[in-house]
């Protein structure tokens, strides 16, 4: 940690580079409002929710892109659509429900019941051409222009996006060719199932979460249940792939039943070993079935709104949803397959105890990074990112910071810092 | 688990029930509040269902839940892994049930229902109301004991507060 004597009114980003980041990026409320204008308000493709939420006409299901609320319908012809649950009147919430169905496929404001199709278009609304001596709108008023903000959408597999750009390329080139095939591994044309949705309010910000999903390094040292039960292992067959410039990160991980059981010097390294902690019930931790036929576990973050994650069973997106500079929320939705029996359904079931807001590794997360906040309110200081090298290649080991270098890469271009 | 034998489960609105199963609801969250984790597991039957779900989730019928706990292996290993793993801020939990109820009687299970509220007192700061909602249980009432056979508490938080550490 180098103290600093920069002060965040001149946003200049210590003269390192990227084995720097200057603390006042997670406190600023400036930059809190570029990122969003930058990435989730710009050129980025933003997680809304899965297909199979909202399955027949007219229902809807309510997302958030960063402090924005949103509602994804499907309308008569079966095509979904994303507009901002804001009334073009006075921006009246036109529902206060997570999910559930529009009758007679329109969306009617509480207020003066203004109302629009499932596309978000005006369609008419009480009194509109007047009645008993009101005049009701002028002639002049143009529904076009007093319509929903509807959103670009993509679908994929199952999961719908959206963004506010019309120049954002398509969302298969905003992915990348990289982490598209871990895409379609997951969201593979077989019809989705959700199996529930856990959420978290945090009181930091976003990108410590982000950059959390970057560093391969602190899981085995802050998760002590990782190496003791040997799910990920600094000798294993691990790589944390910057994507996209450093925007995505991809991680895939081999997985060997043999390696899971070994000691060697390398896991003499680590603090937590050879307590007496044995599970009383070890399927948490043991592969149910290897059921893309590779022996990999998989995570992949789609920057700025997703980590997407395949860890045995446990099949899960997390959005992460920024609420101001020092909060934000995340979503793990939960899914699995239509096809998916009984047994499968228990075992993912059963793994999303690894992951998830009380996962047993990932509980310690959202508790750490909280826990930053108050200093870099504080303090203004350079936090050293040089584990690994300096570089922001790949990295074929855990312990790495090259994917955060990679990303605070991308990060400083874009923002222009 | 409780001190009184109740001799007939036939009435729902038997008192002496009611007043022993208030009793072994509140046993069951002083054990918690005093930390006593290696009892913890004894309020469950060895086949005992356990979790901490959402309203958002239960009223839906969805399985996932943020502990979800088939058995009371894994019942076990939460505890464990929160005294010997886990990494958290130090913190007294102390949790408050009410309210307690009997929704129906099937042989020798109790459906039963109470609210709880569940306190965080860090070592830094105020205390805080972390989570509140509804126990919906099924207890086993056998040679005079009672023992959990389900458990779920289901939070009316839209969201958890960081993290779940604690048991509830």
């Amino acid at each position: 940690m180098l103290e600093t004597s920069s002060t965040p009114n001149t946003y200049k980003w210590p003269t390192e580079g990227v084995t720097r980041i200057p603390s006042w990026i997670y406190s600023d409320q400036e930059i809190f409002r570029r990122e969003l204008e930058t990435f989730h308000y710009g050129e980025s493709w933003n997680y809304i929710g899965l297909e199979c939420e909202i399955p027949t006409a007219g229902s809807f299901k309510r997302s958030w892109i960063g402090p924005r609320c949103v509602l994804a319908t499907r309308d008569a012809n079966g095509q979904v659509h994303v507009v901002e649950n804001r009334c073009a009147h006075r921006d009246s919430q036109l529902t206060w429900k997570e999910s559930g169905q529009f009758d007679s496929q329109v969306m009617i404001c509480p207020y003066h019941n203004w109302t629009y199709d499932l596309a978000g278009n005006l369609k008419t609304m009480p009194f509109f051409r007047g009645c008993a001596g009101n005049p009701g709108m002028p002639a002049d008023f143009d529904r076009k222009k007093n319509s929903l903000k509807q959103l670009r959408v993509a679908t994929r597999g199952g999961t719908i996006w959206a963004t506010y750009s019309e120049r954002a390329p398509d969302f298969v080139d905003f992915v990348g060719p990289e982490i598209l095939p871990w895409f379609d591994r997951l969201f593979n044309g077989k019809p989705l199932k959700l199996l529930g949705i856990a959420r978290q309010i945090v009181p930091c910000n976003w990108k410590f979460y982000t950059d959390n999903t970057h560093d391969g390094y602190h899981a085995a040292l802050l998760h002590t249940f990782i190496p003791k039960f040997g799910l990920w292992r600094p000798d294993g067959d691990y790589h944390q792939i910057p994507t996209e410039n450093g925007r995505h990160v991809l991680y895939r991980i081999g997985y060997s039943k043999e390696l899971q059981n070994t000691r060697n010097e390398v896991t003499k390294e680590l603090r937590v070993l050879e307590s007496d902690f044995k599970l009383a019930d070890p399927s948490v931790v043991t592969q149910h079935k290897d059921e893309f036929g590779d022996m990999h576990n998989s995570a992949f973050q789609i920057f700025p709104s997703t980590v997407v994650q395949q860890f045995f069973s446990s099949l899960t997106v997390r959005h992460i949803v920024p609420k101001s500079a020092i909060s934000h929320e995340i979503s793990w939705n939960f899914f699995g397959y239509e096809d998916d029996d009984a047994e499968m359904t228990k075992a993912r079931v059963r793994h999303s105890n690894l992951v998830g807001p009380s996962g047993f590794i990932s509980a310690e997360d959202t508790e750490i990074i909280a826990q930053i906040q108050p200093a870099v309110n504080e303090y203004h200081s350079n936090h050293v990112i040089e584990m690994g090298g300096k570089g922001t290649e790949a990295a074929h080991t855990m312990i790495s910071e090259s994917a955060i270098r990679a990303f605070y890469d991308f990060y400083r271009t874009e923002m222009r810092l | 688990m409780g001190n009184r034998t109740v001799n007939k489960l036939s009435i729902q609105s038997d008192p002496e029930l009611q007043s022993a199963l208030l009793q072994f609801y509140e046993q069951y969250t002083t054990c918690l509040d005093d930390v006593d984790f290696d009892r913890w597991p004894t309020f469950f039957t060895p086949d005992a269902k356990y979790q901490i779900t959402s309203r958002e989730n239960f009223a839906r019928g969805l399985p996932i839940a943020a502990m979800s706990c088939d058995g009371v292996g894994m019942i076990k290993d939460r505890v464990t892994a929160l005294v010997k793993v886990l990494v958290y801020e130090p913190r007294i939990w102390r949790r408050y049930v009410s309210s307690v109820r009997i929704d129906a009687i099937e042989g020798d299970i109790i459906r039963s229902r109470g609210n709880f509220l569940l306190f965080e007192s860090m070592m830094d700061r105020e205390p805080q109301l972390n989570m509140l909602g509804e126990y919906v249980d099924k207890v086993l009432y056998r040679d005079g004991l009672f023992r959990f056979k389900e458990r779920s508490c289901v939070y009316d938080n839209y969201r958890i507060q960081t993290t779940l550490f604690a048991p509830v």
